[in-house]
């Protein structure tokens, strides 16, 4: 930026617009917001407003990508509401979100805590512990198919020579277990996510509060309950959060695991999505589904923020 | 020195306006496939190659995908308006990207050449409102493939009719280490929530001789319920174990724990990894029903979105794979009967010593495994008889209830469908 001369009007150069240290600071920063919103807007805002703008259309696949001239319809959120498998689909999502993200959670509030005690080893206990976070999804989910197998399971075949059994346990292959097993194995697979963040929280805790509090004769449990839970509230509420948006779209252990079965038993709306779209070819039905479980995530996830807030305030 | 320097930027400017002829010639055609690490790979290098070699300028760059990120890379690719230049699928859906206007019809080269009148019974199939949108490259040919060794062990002779197939699965299931639980199964039956768990269905419903959809009619919930029952017995028998997915199920077998499973003619592909004592005793035999599950396996076809001389080429390429040169290599190096007839030789017999059976199986007029008029929902189909038959393998629905929920099923599910 140019100043003007001091002198006279003839020593004056144009006139431009002078702008101070803090509106200067304000346009760089917008400036260098411009390229993240502008991958927001086309990696995140469009996408969801083309998913939306599918969903009311009843378009080939050919037709997508092209000027849309057909009208405008209800008939794929009649079609996806209207299914049998709609509603047991929900309660499958229901169990695979919620169940799911508080086995994560308990998993690694339990590992964040003896990590935290800094015990010999330490190291090589937080490396395994984590483990599971590198390996991808797919993976995973294979490397639990195999373990629950029932004729060649490594977990069969531990239960069977406990004598924990007395026959194979159907994982995979029972209506009324498998949900839980898929649920369990995407758990594993998002655990460590909840280890890292929560040890984060719990280092944040200053010791000298646990140390005052072991003076005034407190024990584990009350010190866990007054000192470390509050502590770790706010770190809490995030990690639940993201926790439970990631369950929500969670396509892969279900897929690989089952295939949604046995008797739809698994199939969450992730999945439902996943068949109508990719199996089916009906784009717009999968679309239609696609709005409805963004619906049901937001609206989740923003009564959990807010009961959350409400009881941090009361 | 100003003279290097002019001479330099001269040579430079001449260079970037006149590339080099290879690079600017080149058309690279892209051909994702799943087959690449399966036996078929060498097959398709090698096709793809002598092409190359036939069309200087035109490369096809193959790769690989297993087979449902393939398929939902393609119906990606086909949303985007950025389809691959080859398409190859899985037959069952040709009919659904037809419908759904993404691949171009073929008559027009096709009926210049003798495709129509040389191949399997299943290429007529490939057609939707009367054009044909692939050609057919391999026709289901099915075949029940057994370890003798166990079945001589037991005195059990291969089975030739449905009854002694069960009969043979009882004997043949065993407690070999006396630890009061069944570590041999007679038999290793697709049960699970896959399409190949509805192409179990289908073994047995065609094989009695039965389609499933017959003049856009559903069959009888009756007779669905009577094929659902067969199954079953090998279920409650406990012949089989439940809810069995392709892997599994082939691992069981060659890996000397089942004694029979049926499997299609890349069955001997897997020999190869098979436990020592099966891969010298399996053998292949009829499937011992009077009708067979038929149909096409997977086919190749032409995008709809992409530049006419593309597709000029493209179909070069079909041609050349339909040649009868190599319809004969493609018996010879995968195992499998070509879909040209009469191309399996005396080569690939003697490499293949099945090869003769599976190419009758898939040479035959069968049944379909497809719901006829209605090839376009099998995806749907199968996701129903699905639902319906792993319930009742868990126990959980009678076959007459599994039949009457599958039809109500189907009915609710696909249009115009009585």
């Amino acid at each position: 930026m140019t100043l003007p001369a001091e002198g006279g009007a003839a020593a004056r150069p144009q006139r431009r617009l002078r702008l101070g240290r803090q509106a200067r600071t304000r346009l760089l920063l917008t400036a260098l917001m411009v390229p993240a919103l502008l991958c927001t807007g086309v990696l995140v805002a469009w996408p969801i407003a083309k998913l939306i703008q599918i969903s009311f259309y009843e378009l080939r696949l050919a037709e997508l990508m092209r000027p849309i001239v057909k009208p405008w319809t209800l008939a794929n959120y009649a079609a996806a509401i209207g299914h049998p498998g709609f509603l047991p689909s929900l309660g499958a999502t229901a169990i695979f979100v919620f169940a799911g993200t508080a086995a994560a959670l308990a998993m690694g509030l339990a590992t964040a805590l003896l990590l935290d005690l800094r015990l010999a080893g330490s190291a090589l206990f937080q490396a395994l512990i984590v483990s599971p976070w590198s390996v991808a999804p797919a993976i995973a989910s294979l490397i639990w198919m195999f373990l629950l197998n029932d004729q060649f399971g490594l977990v069969n075949y531990l239960l069977l020579a406990t004598g924990v059994v007395a026959s194979p346990v159907p994982f995979l292959t029972s209506p009324d277990v498998a949900i839980w097993a898929v649920t369990f194995a995407a758990a594993w697979k998002s655990y460590p996510f909840f280890t890292v963040m929560l040890l984060a929280g719990l280092q944040s805790i200053p010791r000298s509060l646990h140390e005052a509090a072991m003076m005034d004769g407190a024990g584990r449990l009350r010190r866990f309950r007054a000192i470390t839970l509050p502590g770790l509230a706010g770190f809490l509420r995030v990690t639940v959060f993201l926790g439970l948006l990631s369950a929500f779209r969670n396509v892969e252990s279900v897929l690989v695991m089952t295939g949604g079965g046995p008797a739809r038993s698994t199939e969450t709306l992730a999945v439902r999505v996943y068949a109508e779209t990719f199996q089916f070819l009906s784009p717009g039905r999968g679309a239609a589904l696609g709005v409805l479980t963004l619906g049901v995530a937001v609206a989740t996830t923003l009564a959990f923020l807010w009961a959350g807030r409400r009881r941090a305030r009361s | 020195m100003r003279h290097a320097a002019a001479s330099l930027c001269l040579g430079l400017a001449a260079v970037l306006a006149h590339p080099a002829p290879a690079a600017r010639a080149e058309t690279v055609l892209d051909f994702p496939t799943y087959q690449l690490e399966e036996s078929f790979g060498p097959w398709w290098r090698a096709v793809t190659d002598e092409f190359a070699r036939r069309n200087p300028g035109v490369r096809i760059k193959l790769t690989n995908a297993p087979s449902n990120d393939h398929h939902r890379m393609l119906t990606t690719r086909f949303a985007a308006g950025n389809p691959p230049d080859i398409v190859h699928m899985t037959a069952r859906f040709v009919w659904g990207y037809a419908e759904e206007g993404v691949l171009e019809p073929l008559d027009a080269w096709m009926d210049k050449t003798d495709i129509k009148r040389s191949w399997v019974p299943s290429q007529a199939s490939l057609t939707v409102a009367g054009s044909t949108y692939g050609l057919v490259l391999l026709n289901y040919g099915w075949g029940l493939v057994y370890n003798e060794p166990m079945l001589r062990a037991a005195g059990v002779a291969v089975p030739t009719t449905e009854a002694e197939l069960l009969a043979a699965a009882k004997r043949l299931t065993r407690d070999r280490d006396g630890d009061g639980r069944i570590d041999q199964f007679g038999m290793a039956l697709n049960t699970s929530s896959s399409s190949w768990g509805f192409m179990t269905f289908m073994h047995f419903h065609n094989g009695r001789d039965r389609d499933i959809v017959e003049n856009r009619r559903l069959d009888d919930v009756a007779e669905i319920a009577r094929t659902l029952a067969r199954i079953q017995e090998y279920v409650t028998a406990g012949v089989t174990p439940t809810g069995l997915d392709n892997n599994p199920m082939r691992q069981l077998f060659w890996q000397g724990n089942a004694a029979m499973y049926i499997d299609g003619s890349w069955a001997p592909g897997y020999a190869e990894r098979a436990a020592e004592a099966v891969r010298s005793g399996w053998r292949v035999a009829a499937l011992p029903f009077p009708n067979l599950a038929g149909g096409p396996s997977n086919a190749l076809a032409i995008p709809k979105d992409i530049p006419a001389e593309r597709k000029q080429l493209v179909w070069k390429f079909i041609a050349l794979v339909a040649s009868p040169e190599w319809q004969r290599r493609y018996a010879v190096m995968t195992g499998n009967p070509p879909g040209r007839l009469g191309s399996v030789d005396a080569e690939a017999r003697e490499k293949w010593p099945f090869l003769p059976l599976f190419e009758a199986s898939a040479s035959r007029r069968s049944r379909s495994h497809l719901p006829i008029g209605f090839e376009n929902e099998y995806n749907r189909f199968s996701n129903v008889f699905t639902e319906g038959m792993t319930a009742m393998v868990a126990g959980r629905l009678t076959p007459e209830a599994a039949a009457a929920r599958i039809a109500a099923g189907l009915r609710r599910e696909i249009r115009g469908l009585e």
